[in-house]
């Protein structure tokens, strides 16, 4: 198959309301992308836009109203669209998009502006639900995250304190990011002290409301090798869907995730992800997702991914770090641009570039996942130097 | 599986998505701002593509750089085409009619569309706005009240 | 170039500077009527005479539950109509102190994903736990569904009041 790189990474700041419009929120992230790897708009063949559900921006056929801020002016445009699975599922289009052979560059967009939606953003989900069976109850979206984590500290025995230590080591690594909204230095205590807003959801397990827009520029193997002496190739990807029928599921294993993550490592010829993995940016909504998804990308046995938070093999300087941007958590969650920010982190990472946040050890290969949709689709990036 | 099926008892459920939005204007915030307190049309440039946009934008889509450079166009322009509007949105027959008109506006690139005085229209008339009163306006596009034709 | 180079700033806003800057406000008014569809139809008719109904594939052998017309992994139309429940276990819950739009609740609501007796193992549905003590409530506790009285019945979920333990 032919190869793809990634060439070049931008962000905005991520921030709670941002005056600025969506579009012009994409244009600021795919300006960065462009300039970091000195092309011109020209130079770009196609665009991948990845934005959540039109109900946050308050803007129908979101994919369109964005298209100049894109970049996608007279070019053409794909909307890529998983729920918060979108952001790595946008750069999967996007290596799609170059190994087939249509395009040589392409410029990888995701924005998201949550604040516009009043009187917040959780009306915009309602109808995720059954409208039948579910809606009729009331339901609020913690519900669902809440219970999924019941199910995962129930039957591997977690307490509340060993899935906190995923939230004060997201918002310390994101004390170094200098887009990050929430980044800071809590304690375990804070955590278990916050307001319980679903249990055992509490506040400071949950990521906040964001605007933001990352962008990545994917380019062919000639054409990367003309743009940077630093490409970061995409060794493999997976996507994965569980069933509509959430309430059959097993929530306390993903294994959607599993799935996903199989075929990415099969791609990459990986056979010991644990060994061959050196940096990775699970999607950490909340803090009990990053530990589950490691799971799921099978990093660690089911149950014991709190074990390695605990020893700190999840720490930016430990074995294995795991979300050394600081996350969802600390970064902020503005969905799609969420996922594809995870990607760029891990561009960084491999280049060495990520500043302070840089994890040790040389990293040769990482991995970018997320999650979306109603808790059931994973989309996984493996990329290597 | 048996599918025989009595309309009579078609259940539905009825619902709705409980959202409002607000959105901010951005770069085009620059625009409105100079509607409302100079009654102005200020729009932005790209000096790259020499293109001038109204209202302001933060950037220019062809080449993708900025659109700083503030640019003042109108208040004049040029009336392109126009329509009378006797429904609204849900159907119902509007007991006054709206007119309409797709307006260039003097040294803006790109056109717009906003309200027209009561009257007769033919394409390519020059038209020019008309303001609220200055205490009346909020600094929106609604500080336009219409486009009447000009020497009117 | 430095990392802090590829990351652009953008204004954040207080929530009264975003309430103050140009803009504007709209409200969708968006307003649906869902068809339940053969199913689904058929379960919320069943509640209301009382009866929670999953479906049946022969060709998997499963009871599928929430009912559905067709199974999705033999990809064929369900064969037939089971009656499940009305007992079953909280395979999982939340206790929930906040609305939608995050306003605390006055009294907490305990969602739970329950699966009943005689549907294929694994099988759950959404409901609310009631007449119970939050804090006594355990993941495996045996719960019974509560129907509203017949005449209160209008062929919908909230039929069934709540899931109340199994005493």
């Amino acid at each position: 198959m032919p190869r793809v790189a990634v060439v070049g990474a931008g962000m905005t700041r991520f921030v709670r309301r941002a005056e600025e419009t969506g579009k012009e929120l994409a244009w600021k992230a795919a300006k960065a992308a462009l300039d970091s790897c000195e092309l011109t708009l020209e130079k770009v063949d196609a665009v991948v836009l990845a934005s959540a559900p039109d109900a946050f921006d308050g803007v129908h056929m979101k994919g369109e109203y964005l298209s100049d801020g894109a970049g996608a002016w007279r070019k053409p445009l794909i909307r890529s669209y998983v729920g918060g699975g979108s952001g790595v599922f946008a750069a999967i289009q996007g290596w799609y998009h170059v190994a087939s052979g249509l395009f040589d560059t392409v410029l990888v967009v995701a924005e998201e502006k949550m604040s516009s939606a009043q009187p917040h953003p959780q009306g915009a989900f309602l109808t995720i639900f059954d409208n039948m069976i579910e809606r009729p109850l009331g339901p609020n979206l913690l519900w669902i995250f809440a219970m999924e984590m019941n199910a995962y500290m129930t039957r591997y025995g977690l307490e509340k304190k060993d899935i906190a230590l995923v939230a004060v080591k997201n918002k310390k690594n994101a004390k170094d990011h200098p887009a990050a909204l929430l980044g800071g230095d809590i304690t375990v205590e804070d955590v278990l002290n916050s307001e319980v807003l679903a249990w055992p959801v509490q506040r400071l397990d949950v990521s906040p409301i964001t605007d933001g827009a990352v962008a990545i520029v994917m380019a062919a193997e000639h054409v990367a090798k003309r743009l940077t002496d630093k490409p970061v190739w995409v060794a493999g990807v997976g996507w994965h869907l569980d069933t509509a029928y959430w309430t059959d599921r097993d929530l306390h294993y993903p294994r959607y995730v599993e799935y996903a993550a199989r075929m990415a490592y099969e791609m990459a010829g990986i056979r010991e992800p644990r060994k061959e993995i050196h940096v990775v940016e699970p999607y950490d909504p909340f803090d009990y997702k990053e530990l589950h998804h490691l799971e799921g990308l099978l990093l660690f046995p089911p149950g014991k991914a709190p074990e390695a938070a605990r020893d700190g093999v999840l720490d930016r300087d430990g074995d294995l770090p795991s979300c050394p941007s600081g996350g969802l958590l600390g970064v902020g969650n503005p969905i799609a641009a969420a996922g594809l920010m995870k990607v760029a982190e891990i561009f960084w990472q491999l280049r060495g570039e990520a500043g302070a946040r840089q994890v040790p050890g040389d990293p040769r290969c990482g991995l970018a996942q997320a999650w979306g949709d109603l808790m059931q689709v994973a989309t996984v990036m493996v990329l290597r130097r | 599986m048996e599918k025989t099926w009595n309309f009579e008892e078609v259940v539905k459920v009825k619902g709705s998505i409980p959202v409002w939005h607000r959105y901010t204007a951005g770069a085009a915030a620059r625009s409105f701002l100079a509607l409302k307190e100079r009654g102005e049309f200020l729009g932005s440039r790209c000096p790259e593509c020499d293109l001038v946009y109204w209202p302001a934008r933060a950037f220019c889509e062809r080449c993708f750089g900025p659109a700083a450079e503030e640019a003042r166009v109108g208040p004049g322009g040029v009336l392109l085409a126009r329509t009378v509007v006797h429904r609204a949105p849900d159907g119902r027959r509007l007991e006054e009619p709206v007119r309409v008109g797709l307006i260039a506006l003097e040294g803006a690139d790109g056109l717009f569309i906003w309200k027209l005085a009561p009257g007769a229209y033919e394409p390519g008339q020059p038209v020019r706005p008309v303001l609220k009163p200055p205490e009346e306006r909020t600094g929106s596009l609604e500080d336009i009240l219409f486009f009447e034709v000009e020497g009117a | 170039m430095s990392s802090a180079e590829r990351v652009v700033p953008v204004r954040g806003l207080s929530d009264s500077e975003f309430r103050s800057v140009p803009g504007t406000e709209a409200r969708v008014r968006a307003e649906y009527s869902w068809d339940a569809g053969y199913a689904m139809g058929t379960f919320l008719k069943g509640l209301k005479e009382g009866k929670i109904l999953a479906t049946t594939c022969r060709t998997c052998g499963r009871t599928l539950f929430p009912p559905r017309a067709f199974c999705e992994e033999c990809f064929r139309p369900t064969d037939g109509w089971k009656e499940v429940g009305p007992t079953g276990h909280v395979y999982t819950f939340s206790i929930c102190y906040v609305s939608w739009d995050m306003r605390r609740l006055a009294v907490p609501e305990i969602p739970a994903v329950i699966r009943l007796d005689g549907a294929s193992p694994g099988m759950g549905i959404l409901h609310l736990l009631g007449e119970v003590d939050p804090s006594r409530v355990e993941v495996g506790m045996k719960v019974q569904a509560v129907f509203r009285p017949p005449e209160e019945r209008r062929g919908a979920i909230t039929d069934v009041l709540h899931f109340r333990p199994v005493s």
